[in-house]
């Protein structure tokens, strides 16, 4: 009887322990370390990612058996909360949908990872094809016995962190091959050396230092064509195929192939099928794909050495030192491959007595079970420049099983869904006559959009239960930002002054009504551009008090006049030395810069600046190159160059032209017409500077509007849009509505303090309202100006860094009128506003209106964008309200203790939620948005890792009242800094890191006073912690 | 680089067929170090230049620098005749590639014997290499190519 009683306790002991396990594992403790992990792991690959490329970060951290573990995990302590906490009673119905839209994300992810398959299509046009090329790249081993082949694939990643050691088995009928990595060398060089006993070798390289080390069985794709050597091409593929004819190397091409000399001989042709001797020294061409062959031997190796040059491997060899066992024989060999560029199989070939192994590593060919045949490729551009406005794919699907075939039409945010295959429009071929469309089978898709749809709902209805009066304002608000506006694009200095400052202002207004086109192709008008050359070149609007407009014109009809005036900014002391101006001189005149043998001042200076990476360049250098920039846009108004007001008909990118350019490009009648307007023109100004008669000045302005309504047709802007214009120009309410913010900030500040001292003050109430009015007047006017941005950009304003950082402020404006009854809302919202604003007129970022890439020409983007940028503005009413609490906090007890710590943590949560919900919204919406766009929901682009990241960090904040480490200072400490988050997911990663939503490529590094605004923040938090319990409420509430 | 083709432009202003040929030949080492047609794109058409570029490009952008020293140069033959000349010379050079990065050899020098036509045109006043075709290739080892044209 005494056994069973001990195992009877035992059983307790152990169950009593599960029990405490299970517990402790489903506690929301558990929850919030997992999460952090994930936030952190997630954050730290993003770093791996810029250093070191994708493959790397998915070798480190994303495609880890540890990173799938922790979701996993996640998902489950989801799960166990959902039980725990009964979540399925009705009242807590918004709760359980939430965690279990997190589930069927995670399905759907597991299932995207492990189920479905990515690569791309590459057809050129006319071409046929039912192949993909995976993403992924394998080893594959094939093995050749007794008259039988056997092959294995076996998926790997190697990247520039990889280490050697790793290894890879294969069952190949009823022999092992084992292969163990000894060395690896991420970028290697090879070269061509004689071996006793060895293969035919020849070493080619594409131009740009791309080495194409071909051996018996290679192929290398060049992007246009393959290369083949000792291997025969397929049916249908376009290649070169490189040969031995006796001792020397030959080559036939499917096409044909062009020859250089060295001397600009005139080289000659290779027609398809010919065969031609490849020689050292020839550079050879193919549809603009340019390579030598460097050398080759019939019996030789390839010598593999280092290269030690750090970053991605792009298109360049890596090298593997392989020990191969073959059931028990070991042999090393050296395996070559390129992890860019297309469908490349470069495979090393090992003897093991009758035995021939091939190994290779590379991509996988997968076959589709249907044909696309490319009809055409369309390039659609921005008229007058080259920047793509959209292309397109016009395919024929071609199904023999089913027997069906229909055409198609792929272009960006329109794909094509065929047999679960999704091809979406990707890149094309330099030449515009091929496409490569990425395509996926993903069975994924569902259960995540499902799971997005519910989340979108379920933390709306959430959000409802908690803020149930601010949510029917918000709903009301969000589809207004989103909705109200169309998307549908749409002698000596001082005599030279005199003369110049007698153009009318009214006349110049005039002029600059004239549409015009920029370099960029955008229309707009002469007035829009006017400010921007101004700004340009002299740093503000307004150049020695006379407006853009009167500038700009002086400029093109008085260019002698405007050359000796002191305008060109510069800020260097160096360069205003070279310049021959005074060290306290601001500007510099044109001529100033041109030496007397005509040369310029800072040549040198700008050449060398050139010649260095835009991250190694000082302040003088990027001081030189601003400087050469402003004179550049100088030099082109005094010659004509811009502004490009004059339509050339029938042009195919319906281009306009400078008068420089039309005077000498258009056919001759219309250089005729110009030139006598343009006669009117410049005699106008004259007659007008000298006599005040503006009227030939007037005729010649007519004439330019006739012709541009002539020959330029609709690019021609509507009378309104120029009305809307001038007026978003003269409003200039953004910039404007920066120091009223900032100073109802301090107004507020002071109001809050004197209220703590004398709470009931009449007049301090009074002047409390009126401020509280004027902040609303202020939103107001930043609405408007959004408007009317959008209205004039023909897109919805948060497509660029200018545009949405203005976007934040106007929602943090709107977040604090939302609050506005909690005493904090209008401080904070004040501060943050001003704030944003202030960084959005920064010299670093453009306010310039520009025409959008193709991806973004989406209605997600509007939704996206326009969502994720709003709960930004609510985050950072959180933040400064954590902030203003701190500040508050460290001040004496007898003035802390006055303020209401609990109403202020409230407030800053309630914001912090909103915030948490339009993220998490505007997350789902950018999946969907990639989706459609690039084919993929989820890539662990920088940018939607940091947004995941910081919704990471929110939800821990958020559910940190759960636990007992929540306490008011924890939370105001934590809001505040959680929104260093944002700013990495959105000032960060545009500047610091790249991936497909970077503005900049690296050449940007923080600002000093990031430093010291860092510090102040946290010794401002150690302050109010020291003070923290001289203060009422800082415990739980 | 304005300089460069200024100075090029005005030696050869007042240049006889066989000195455009001797200048050309001069300057294309030069080419060869810089990458650039520069040297020689005053004396030679457009399309000689645009492909001596394309030549120069394709070594340069691959990480490897041509050079060439003419050995010995021979006028075999001069014929002019109004505003179009024939120059055909017996040319010994020597070449060689390295590694732009590491300085390190990556095709052994080789001399190279050529027999080359080339082809001017008057052109304003100025002679102008029309075309270039190599007649003859012999190399140290030997080995020879005859072009036929």
């Amino acid at each position: 009887m005494e056994v069973p009683q001990s195992i009877g306790i035992e059983r307790k002991a152990v169950l009593r322990l599960l029990s405490l396990g299970i517990k402790a594992f489903f506690s929301m403790k558990t929850t919030l370390v997992l999460l952090s992990v994930f936030a952190i792991a997630s954050a730290v690959a993003t770093f791996i990612e810029n250093s070191y490329g994708r493959d790397a970060a998915r070798e480190a951290v994303y495609n880890t058996r540890w990173f799938e573990a922790v979701i996993t995990l996640i998902t489950i302590s989801a799960l166990g909360n959902i039980y725990r906490y009964k979540l399925w009673r009705p009242k807590k119905l918004p709760l359980f949908a939430v965690h279990f839209s997190f589930l069927l994300i995670f399905a759907g992810a597991a299932l995207t990872r492990y189920v479905g398959e990515e690569g791309t299509v590459h057809i050129r046009e006319g071409q046929t094809v039912n192949k993909l090329v995976s993403y992924d790249h394998y080893f594959h081993v094939k093995l050749q016995k007794e008259g039988k082949t056997y092959t294995d694939s076996k998926k790997r990643i190697i990247s520039p962190i990889t280490k050697p050691g790793f290894g890879e088995v294969f069952t190949l009928g009823d022999s092992v091959v084992k292969i163990e990595a000894v060395d690896y060398m991420p970028i290697a060089k090879v070269e061509v050396v004689p071996k006793k006993d060895g293969n035919p070798v020849v070493h080619l390289v594409l131009e740009g230092g791309y080495d194409v080390p071909l051996k018996p069985g290679s192929v290398y794709d060049a992007r246009l064509f393959r290369f083949y050597f000792g291997k025969e091409p397929p049916e249908g593929e376009r290649f070169i195929k490189v040969f031995f004819k006796g001792e020397k190397p030959y080559m036939v091409s499917d096409g044909v192939v062009e020859w250089f000399k060295m001397n600009g001989e005139k080289g000659g042709d290779i027609i398809a099928g010919e065969e031609f001797p490849l020689e050292q020294r020839k550079v050879y061409r193919r549809e603009g794909i340019v390579f030598i062959f460097l050398d080759s031997l019939k019996e030789g190796d390839f010598k593999i050495t280092r290269e030690k040059i750090k970053g991605n491997l792009e298109r360049h060899i890596s090298a593997l030192k392989l020990k191969v066992n073959y059931n028990g024989k070991e042999k090393v060999a050296d395996l070559v491959f390129v992890k860019e560029g297309g469908f490349t199989y470069l495979p090393t070939r090992l003897e093991f007595g009758d035995v021939s192994l091939e190994i290779a590593y590379g991509q996988k060919v997968k076959e589709l079970p249907f044909y696309i045949k490319l009809e055409d490729f369309v390039i659609e551009r921005y008229p007058g420049s080259n920047a793509p406005s959209s292309y397109e794919s016009k395919v024929v699907v071609i199904d023999r099983e089913k027997g069906k075939t229909f055409p198609y039409r792929i272009y960006m945010n329109h794909t094509l869904d065929y047999r679960g295959y999704r091809f979406f429009q990707m890149s094309y071929d330099p030449d515009e006559r091929g496409t490569i469309l990425s395509v996926n089978r993903d069975p994924g898709v569902l259960p995540t959009y499902a799971g997005y749809t519910l989340l979108c709902f379920s933390l709306v209805a959430l959000l409802g239960v908690r803020l149930r009066k601010i949510f029917v304002l918000l709903i009301a608000f969000v589809p207004m930002l989103s909705w109200s506006f169309p998307t549908k694009p749409p002698a000596n200095p001082s005599e030279a002054l005199q003369v110049v400052r007698k153009i009318d202002k009214k006349v110049a207004e005039e002029f600059c009504r004239l549409t015009v086109q920029t370099a960029d192709g955008r229309m707009e008008t002469l007035h829009t551009l006017a400010i921007e050359i101004a700004n340009k070149v002299h740093g503000k609007p307004k150049i020695l008090g006379l407006t853009p407009c009167q500038a700009l014109l002086g400029m093109m009809a008085l260019p002698l006049h405007w050359q000796v005036l002191p305008i060109v900014k510069v800020d260097h002391p160096e360069l205003k030395s070279k310049l021959g101006i005074l060290p306290s001189d601001k500007y510099f005149a044109y001529l100033d810069a041109i030496a007397p043998n005509r040369t310029y001042k800072l040549a040198k200076e700008t050449e060398e600046a050139n010649r260095k990476e835009p991250a190694q360049r000082t302040k003088k250098d990027k001081e030189a190159l601003k400087i050469a920039e402003r004179l550049s846009i100088l030099f082109m108004v005094f010659t004509g160059e811009i502004p490009r007001i004059f339509p050339l008909e029938g042009d195919p990118n319906k281009t306009w032209y400078g008068v420089a350019t039309a005077v000498t490009k258009f056919p001759k009648e219309e250089v005729e017409k110009i030139s006598l307007t343009m006669r009117k023109f410049f005699m106008g100004v004259l007659l007008g500077v000298d006599r005040g008669d503006w009227n030939l000045f007037r005729e010649s302005l007519r004439e330019i509007k006739e012709y541009q309504k002539t020959k330029g047709g609709n690019l021609v802007l509507s009378e309104r849009r120029v009305d809307m214009e001038l007026l978003y120009n003269k409003l200039n309410i953004f910039e404007r509505s920066i120091l009223p913010f900032l100073l109802m900030g301090v107004l507020f500040f002071f109001i809050l303090i004197a209220e703590a001292v004398k709470p009931d003050s009449k007049k301090l109430k009074i002047l409390k309202t009126a401020l509280a009015s004027f902040y609303g007047f202020m939103t107001f006017a930043l609405i408007v100006g959004l408007g009317l941005r959008w209205y004039v950009a023909g897109h919805a304003p948060w497509s660029n860094a200018y545009e949405s950082i203005v976007f934040i402020g106007a929602s943090a404006a709107l977040a604090g009128l939302i609050f506005m009854k909690k005493s904090f809302a209008l401080l904070a919202g004040s501060l943050m506003t001003g704030a944003f604003l202030f960084i959005a007129h920064l010299s670093w970022l453009d306010p310039q209106i520009t025409t959008l890439v193709p991806v973004l020409k989406s209605y997600w983007l509007i939704f996206h964008s326009g969502v994720t940028v709003a709960s930004y503005g609510f985050l950072g009413l959180s933040a400064i309200l954590g902030f203003v609490g701190l500040l508050f906090m460290a001040l004496p007890a007898g003035w802390a203790k006055k303020v209401n710590f609990k109403e202020l943590a409230k407030t800053s949560e309630m914001s912090m939620l909103i915030g948490f919900v339009l993220l998490n919204i505007g997350n789902i919406l950018g999946a969907v948005w990639a989706n459609e766009s690039w084919g993929r929901y989820w890539g662990w682009d920088p940018k939607e890792t940091w947004t995941l990241v910081t919704i990471l960090v929110y939800a821990v904040v958020l559910h940190l009242k759960y636990t007992p480490f929540y306490s008011i200072y924890n939370f105001l400490l934590l809001s505040m800094f959680s929104y260093l988050s944002v700013l990495m997911t959105y000032f960060g990663v545009n500047f610091l890191l790249s991936g497909l939503h970077s503005y900049a490529s690296g050449e940007f590094a923080l600002p000093r006073w990031v430093y010291i605004a860092l510090s102040f923040l946290v010794g401002l938090s150690a302050l109010a912690f020291i003070n923290k319990n001289r203060v009422r409420e800082v415990t739980k509430p | 680089m304005v300089f460069i083709t200024g100075l090029v432009l005005a030696v050869s202003l007042s240049l006889e067929p066989k000195e455009v040929v001797s200048l050309y030949l001069k300057n294309l080492p030069l080419c060869f170090k810089t990458g650039m047609n520069v040297f020689v794109s005053e004396i030679v058409e457009e399309k000689i230049a645009r492909r001596l570029q394309i030549w120069l490009d394709a070594w340069r952008f691959s990480g490897y620098s041509p050079s060439a020293e003419l050995i010995s140069l021979n006028f075999k033959e001069i014929r002019e005749k109004s505003e179009r000349a024939v120059v055909v010379t017996e040319e010994r050079w020597k070449y060689s590639y390295i590694y732009t990065d590491s300085g390190k050899t990556a095709l052994e020098p080789q001399e190279i014997f050529y027999e080359i036509r080339y082809i001017l045109e008057k052109k304003e006043g100025k002679w102008k290499i029309k075309e270039i075709e190599i007649l003859k290739e012999v190399k140290k080892d030997g080995s020879s190519t005859e072009y036929r044209h």
